[in-house]
């Protein structure tokens, strides 16, 4: 019993998430379209669809707060009270207390939430349309007398029933089949207008309510009484109505099933295993092709492990589509946040979104939710500026941020743009200085992307009067870091008195990546292809030192360079001695700079595995991957091996 | 038990739906009392728990259809509403059905009721 209760409160839970989610997004929607009836019925709808279902299932604390919260909707629904800012406030809070009782009941806490406070706010709300008594209290159970059925035995039919993944499917399966309303039929057999079947709408909505008990006429009837069209017509469409669409092929339920995360990651696990085996096998067989080029048997082999590969290509990405979720997830919480920031500091701000259905692997989707957090409030708080200023400046009043997500390549681009004042990247410039970061001649010589990456060191903050909304400075460099642990990048553009738009560039998937193998003198290590823009070679004479940094110039650009060799206190191979050596070109960010190296391998597969806990001292160093020879290979994360230089 | 649960409300049916498997039930789904006459033709149930409330065809019109039809007249049916108006629960019970419980109403009780409804169809 107890665990088919938990079941059930399991999806009672999934269920009651997803629809206060929605909801918090609706009442931003109906903020701004006070008048949309369908909405407040919506919403109206899910509060009423929560109540009872928690009723069901005996959480008496979300009946009593959601039966108040209704009523309170069914006034507003009815037009009895005016959905002010207020009221909207009110409703608002008791979402969120709606959500911290779901936390309880997650958690199985048994703790209760004092919940005066915010009934007090809703009765008040509710007795402000003048109603003289409050909404009767949710009755428990009433019970009526069963009338004695007739007796009739039908063999019942025990057994276990379907599973529950069988009963979602049938569900959705079940749910394809609604009937379409008269109007609907008649507007599209042209017999009348969109306007007269909403007038006749209207018409059966004012029966209804004046009339209390009686039949209430139909759509169909209303039509055919005023005129608009003729009983056969009715008739017609009703006929229609009756008959589901039978020259569509029936619709196929969408089929899902709920998987465990962590099977999902063990697969995956799986699969990067298997990659690994594949790398070793091929390497293995294109030696034995050198080897044995006239025996028989190595070119079936040879076919066979093409086809291996290529299966293992295919298995990979299914598996990665597996995990990955739309953006959506994130992006709704935006809405109601940028709503409460442009209240709270009398602004007036729209949230765009778009692209809300692209995908992403699952663990950069719950990574990703902070910093853009961080990123929309700087919008809203540093960006999009006050009405009186806007308006001044010639824009309209109402500033827009436009939060986007969109594939590039093999990267998902998330953008968080404002049509604010910009950044005056001379201000900047005084604030860098004042900060002690750099000095005026230094900065003379830096480009103005390089000046704005200025904003992603630590402690630096650019709003004259701190607010407490977008914190105080922490955050950029901490946005960076958590940016370039997903192997992602950020960069800013911006305009002053246009806007500004925050570019974040992400992997589609962690677990495998494209890598160069480069060699210094007997290690190998594998560098993300991702940020490798291109590999030279040069010759020991072009290094020249400029205040103590080593540089090359790549077709007239100053680029510094690093010896790995260093990094790792090894000795340099072989080209030490002579002249020719390789670089490998890396761009961070808007940052391009050199990481000299003795060989290069080649381009590879590899899959990251985890080395935490095995060394103290992993900076710089992203994980670790066998490669197909079977050497464990330490994988280089030079966005943070640099970062230190990258500031000098 | 084959057990018709009629209601317009997607998390409602799922939830009864679940608490009814969870019994041993067979539960079988419909939103609105159309669409529930449709899935009789060819869905045998022992009972129907269904809203007042719905789209196209309420529960009330429902009942009065099923209770009119020798075919389906012998099937319980328990109404499952908000409503509390006297006039409202008047017109259910004239219009045939067999039991009536006013929500929010707890799991226990649904299954308290169903346990009788069943009793007494098999006198």
């Amino acid at each position: 019993m107890s665990d088919e209760m938990d079941e059930i409160i399991n999806d009672f839970l999934i269920e009651t998430t997803e629809i206060v989610d929605d909801l918090s997004q609706k009442f931003v929607e109906l903020e701004n379209d006070k008048d949309n009836q369908e909405l407040v019925n919506g919403i109206f709808r899910s509060v009423h669809t929560i109540k009872g279902a928690s009723g069901f299932l005996g959480f008496n604390q979300m009946v009593q707060l959601t039966h108040l919260t209704e009523s309170v909707l069914k006034k507003i629904k009815d037009g009895d009270i005016p959905l002010t800012p207020g009221v909207m406030d009110v409703i608002l809070e008791s979402i969120d207390m709606v959500k911290v009782l779901l936390e309880h009941i997650k958690a199985k806490d048994g703790i209760e939430e004092d919940l005066t406070g915010i009934l007090a706010l809703l009765q008040g709300v509710y007795d402000q349309a003048g109603a003289p008594a409050a909404a009767p209290p949710p009755q428990t159970i009433q019970q009526a007398e069963i009338p004695a059925a007739p007796a009739e035995d039908t063999a019942s039919s025990g057994g276990s029933g379907p599973t529950i993944e069988e009963l979602d499917a049938l569900m959705e399966a079940q749910s394809d089949q609604l009937l379409r309303p008269v109007g609907e039929i008649l507007v599209e057999g042209g017999s009348v207008t969109t306007e007269e079947v909403d007038d006749a709408l209207k018409i059966q909505n004012m029966i209804k309510e004046s009339v209390d008990t009686g039949e209430v006429p139909k759509v169909g009837d209303i039509l055919a009484a005023t005129e608009k069209v003729s009983k056969d017509e009715v008739k017609k469409a009703l006929s229609k109505q009756t008959q589901p669409e039978k020259d569509k092929p029936p619709q196929q339920a969408e089929q899902t099933i709920r998987v465990d995360v962590e099977r999902l990651d063990n697969v995956l696990n799986l699969v990067g295993e298997l990659v690994l085996a594949r790398n070793r096998l091929m390497k293995v067989v294109s030696n034995l092709e050198l080897k044995y080029t006239d025996n028989t048997d190595v070119a079936p082999l040879a076919e066979l492990t093409a086809f291996i590969n290529l299966i293992t290509t295919d298995l990979q990405l299914a598996v990665m589509k597996t995990r990955m979720q739309a953006v959506r997830k994130v992006f709704n919480k935006f809405p109601r946040m940028v709503r409460d920031l442009a209240r709270s500091m009398k602004k007036d701000v729209e949230l765009a979104l778009s692209g809300e259905d692209t995908e992403l692997d699952k663990s950069i989707i719950e990574e990703i939710g902070d910093p853009l957090v961080h990123l929309v409030r700087n919008s809203v708080d540093h960006g999009v500026e006050m009405p009186d200023v806007r308006a001044a400046a010639g824009k309209p009043r109402g500033g827009t941020v436009l939060l986007s997500a969109y594939q590039e390549g093999n990267n998902i681009v998330l953008s968080i743009e404002d049509d604010g004042k910009g950044i005056d990247v001379e201000m900047l410039k005084e604030k860098i200085v004042e900060k002690g970061l750099s000095t005026p001649d230094e900065l003379e010589r830096l480009s103005t992307k390089e000046i704005l990456d200025y904003i992603f060191l630590p402690g630096f903050s650019t709003a004259k009067v701190v607010s407490d909304v977008s914190g105080r400075g922490v955050g950029m460099d901490v946005v960076k870091t958590n940016i370039m642990k997903l192997n992602g990048t950020i960069t800013i553009e911006t305009e002053k008195g246009k806007g500004t738009k925050f570019l974040l560039r992400l992997p589609l998937t962690l677990a495998i990546i494209q890598a160069l193998m480069v060699g210094v003198g007997t290690e190998v290590f594998a560098v993300p292809l991702a940020s490798v823009v291109e590999t030279v070679r040069i010759d020991q004479s072009n290094i020249k030192t400029i205040r103590g940094q080593e540089t090359v110039i790549l077709r007239n650009e100053i680029v510094p360079v690093h010896r790995l060799a260093n990094k790792f206190f090894l000795p340099m191979g072989q080209s030490n001695g002579g002249h020719k050596m390789y670089l490998v070109v890396i761009l961070i960010g808007e940052k391009k700079f050199g990481m000299m190296v003795d060989k290069l391998f080649g381009q590879e597969e590899v899959v990251i595995k985890s080395i935490e806990g095995f060394s103290n001292s992993s900076e710089g160093i992203a994980g670790a991957t066998i490669t197909g020879d079977g050497k464990v290979v330490l994988i280089l994360d030079p966005a943070v091996m640099f970062v230190g230089d990258l500031r000098t | 038990m084959r057990i018709m649960i009629v209601d317009d409300d997607k998390t409602t049916r799922k939830i009864l739906g679940l608490y009814l498997k969870g019994k041993g039930h067979v539960p079988v789904f419909a939103e609105n009392g159309l669409d529930a006459i449709e899935k009789l033709a060819s869905n045998e149930v022992d009972l129907i728990l269904t809203d007042l409330n719905m789209p196209y065809m309420d529960g009330i019109e429902l009942t009065k259809t099923l209770k009119n039809d020798p075919a389906f007249q012998s099937i319980p049916v328990l109404m499952l509403t908000t409503e509390t108006d006297d006039a409202e629960r008047k017109k259910a019970s004239d219009a045939g059905i067999n039991a009536y419980m006013v929500k929010p109403v707890s799991a226990d009780s649904v299954s308290k009721m169903i346990k009788e409804m069943i009793i007494i169809k098999q006198q």
